[in-house]
């Protein structure tokens, strides 16, 4: 259940199939959200315009307008949070998804638990009042939904990238050595591998995926830190 | 045998029959007429001697000068000249050799039996072609007329030369003439051959995954052109069906995908969100259950028919070790009893991959060897000098040998039924082996009934160039004793041990 606000948040579903977006519906509402189904692109166009949503829940195969169309025409005025639904996975379609300025992206069939939390994840990121999260520069690390996010942008990143980046996280400005940081991630092994190194390397490429400043500091013979400079 | 060679080969021995039967008639013929015209001469030279009108000296004076001749007295009453032996020492009349000497006795019983015979002597340049015939001759004034044997020969050693020089030409015309046909033919069969070699590559390159091949067309309207033409309508048909079969594949799967989400979606929601009874718990949780088995089912289907569209996967450097871990956390819930464990001997196993599409062949892997009715399922990854070893093993029943062949094939099982057993999709093998090709690896399997399973997946090593920060340092050798990263799993109960207490 959400905590209890001033408002209760209001998300618009555009989706055409019709049983799909129902069930969205009933579980959204079941969390305590305003919902608003709409079943075409040009309708959720307008419907977008007319409500101001906190967040969309946005269908990829859409008639009339299709949904990376609608995707793109919000992006223009709002920076309201968009999470794409599809039946297609492709990379490719995923890649241009985002490009359409959506913030996330799920494939049918989906988990309904997993379309939850990432609605709670964007919602939270919109509304800096919700604790547990870390900042640094355009670096939001939400340690509880185990997400991180730049610029926005959603990033996928594996359970030992998201420890390390969270360890991090948990001491900003400091500095830790190769051999605390295994001791801490890599807790079984005894050392001798250069598996910190190589998930530095891990993590800077997908932080700075779309060429950001760095965050991940190498301090020349000692370690490595998380600072803004 | 190559075709070219076939040819060549027919042509060669058809053309070395023809050219020898026409140079021994050659031959024949040449001598036949040379000796018709020797032994015209001869009897020529004969008739002068015997032609009994004129006289025996004239007839000697007009004897070619080459010809060497013997007449001789036979006797009368001839009782004793009638033997061969007796012939022989009849009386030389005139002679400037003596060629009777030289006849022999098979040769002088054929002059006495049929008044006339006919001989060759000598061989080489010094053959002598040597014919007889008795007749009379004209004795003194008072002593009538005498029996006396007539022998003429005449020096066919030039004859012999010609007939020699005549084989030695012929043979080698033929020699060079069968060469010059053999290389004739085999260069002439690589002109004809040599665009149905190119087809022959061209076809081979059209493989089930890449059908968009052509062989090439060349210009003229001949036999070859119209091969190639045959060819690529035929690819064209087999391209344009395999197409259809692919994306209604596809195109099926696609549609699946609302419906089942809808359902899962719809069973979902009244299992958490109403108080339904328990009996309608279970039964919505069956329908959940199925729904994303089918799910499944149809995810496998569209990664399939990606690998048959020719679809590449994306690599970035991946470490192999982390995806088994999270493989492992991923596994469905267990079957009571049931242990996995993970053994890593470092930490790090780098491979350049999709490391989503990896995780999905060790989880295949675990649950394919689940499936089967293993208790105890055992993923080992080492890095080695090269490449990076997954072994999955189990304590399951075994494949039979004659089974392991068949066992990466879509839809394929064991036992031949489609029992249905556990949530198997028929496809997690072929989805693996697709993956690991895709990676430039391999998957052996090795097997024994009754005692269990191995499949072993071999990636190579990621190329230290290919990441600019990772450093390629020297580990210290890991105790293997002392395998350190072990995760149990069991009764769907997956724990991480480490980093447990900072997560909420």
């Amino acid at each position: 259940m959400m905590p209890a606000m001033e408002r209760r948040p209001l998300i618009l579903i555009v989706e055409d199939e019709k049983e799909i977006a129902k069930f969205i519906d009933l579980e959204l509402q079941a969390e305590n959200y305003e919902t608003v189904v709409s079943y075409d692109g040009v309708t959720g166009l307008s419907k977008f315009r007319e409500l101001n949503p906190d967040l969309v829940v946005l269908d990829l195969m859409l008639p009339v307008l299709d949904g990376l169309e609608v995707a793109r025409r919000i992006r223009k005025t709002s920076n309201t949070p968009i999470i794409i639904l599809t039946a297609k996975d492709a990379v490719d379609d995923k890649v241009t998804g985002l490009d359409s300025g959506a913030d996330d992206y799920l494939v049918k069939p989906f988990s309904i638990e997993e379309l939850l939390a990432r609605v709670r994840a964007h919602l939270r990121r919109v509304n800096p009042a919700v604790t547990g999260e870390v900042r640094v520069a355009d670096l939001v690390i939400n340690l509880e939904g185990r997400e991180v996010f730049r610029d926005g942008r959603r990033i996928e990143l594996s359970a030992k990238e998201f420890e390390l980046l969270e360890l991090f996280a948990r001491n900003p400005g400091k500095v830790f050595n190769r051999f605390e940081i295994e001791e801490k991630v890599w807790p079984e092994y005894t050392g001798g591998s250069n598996v910190v190194d190589v998930y530095v390397g891990y993590l800077r490429r997908k932080l700075e995926g779309e060429g950001e400043r760095r965050l991940i500091h190498t301090v020349r013979g000692v370690g490595y830190v998380l600072r803004e400079e | 045998m190559r075709l070219q060679l076939q040819l060549t080969l027919v042509f060669g021995v058809f053309i070395a029959v023809i050219l020898s039967a026409f140079a021994v008639a050659v031959y024949v013929l040449t001598e036949r007429s040379l000796s018709a015209g020797l032994e015209e001469r001869a009897e020529l030279a004969l008739a002068e001697l015997t032609s009994g009108s004129t006289s025996l000296t004239s007839g000697l004076l007009k004897l070619p000068s080459d010809t060497y001749y013997q007449v001789l007295l036979v006797g009368r009453p001839a009782t004793m000249a009638d033997t061969v032996a007796g012939f022989k020492a009849s009386v030389p009349y005139r002679s400037n050799s003596n060629l009777l000497l030289q006849l022999p006795d098979a040769a002088v019983q054929t002059l006495l039996d049929t008044q006339r015979t006919a001989v060759s002597l000598g061989s080489g340049s010094d053959r002598l072609r040597v014919i007889g015939r008795m007749g009379m001759i004209q004795g003194g004034q008072n002593q009538g007329t005498i029996r006396a044997a007539f022998l003429v020969g005449i020096p066919a050693g030039l004859m012999t030369n010609t007939l020699d020089q005549l084989a030695r030409d012929l043979t080698a015309t033929v020699a060079i003439a069968f060469l010059a046909f053999t290389v004739g033919i085999w260069v002439l069969g690589d002109r004809v051959l040599a665009p149905l070699r190119k087809v022959t590559a061209a076809a081979a390159k059209v493989s089930g995954s890449d059908l968009s091949q052509r062989v090439p067309v060349n210009k003229g309207r001949d036999e070859i052109h119209d091969l190639g033409v045959a060819i690529n309508n035929m690819l064209d048909r087999l391209q344009e069906s395999f197409e259809t079969q692919r994306r209604f594949t596809a195109d099926a799967s696609h549609e699946l995908r609302t419906p089942v989400t809808a359902i899962a979606g719809h069973a979902s929601y009244l299992v958490r969100r109403t108080n339904p009874s328990e009996e309608q718990i279970d039964s919505l949780t069956v329908i959940r259950r199925e729904a994303d088995r089918m799910g499944k089912l149809v995810n496998d289907l569209l990664e399939l028919a990606r690998a048959d569209a020719g679809f590449t996967v994306n690599k970035v450097p991946v470490n192999v070790v982390e995806v088994a871990e999270q493989a492992i956390k991923n596994l469905s819930k267990l079957p009571g009893g049931t242990s996995v464990e993970l053994a890593a001997p470092s930490p790090l196993a780098e491979v350049s991959g999709d490391a989503e599409r990896l995780k999905q062949v060790i989880l295949n892997l675990v649950q394919n060897a689940i499936n089967a009715g293993a208790t105890r399922v055992n993923v080992a990854v080492t890095q080695e000098a090269k490449q990076v070893r997954v072994e999955v093993l189990d304590d399951g029943s075994g494949i039979p040998p004659e089974a392991v062949a068949h066992l990466f094939e879509r839809f394929f099982r064991v036992d031949g039924a489609r029992s249905g057993r556990g949530n198997g999709s028929g496809l997690g093998l072929a989805i693996v082996k697709w993956i690991v090709q895709q990676h430039d690896g391999t998957v052996p399997v090795e097997s024994s009934l009754g005692e269990g399973t191995v499949f072993t997946v071999l990636l190579p090593l990621l190329d230290p160039r290919m990441t600019g920060e990772a450093k390629v340092t020297k580990s210290k050798p890991t105790d293997p004793g002392r395998l350190r990263a072990k995760r149990t799993a069991e009764t769907g109960a997956v724990t991480e041990p480490q980093g447990e207490q900072d997560r909420t």
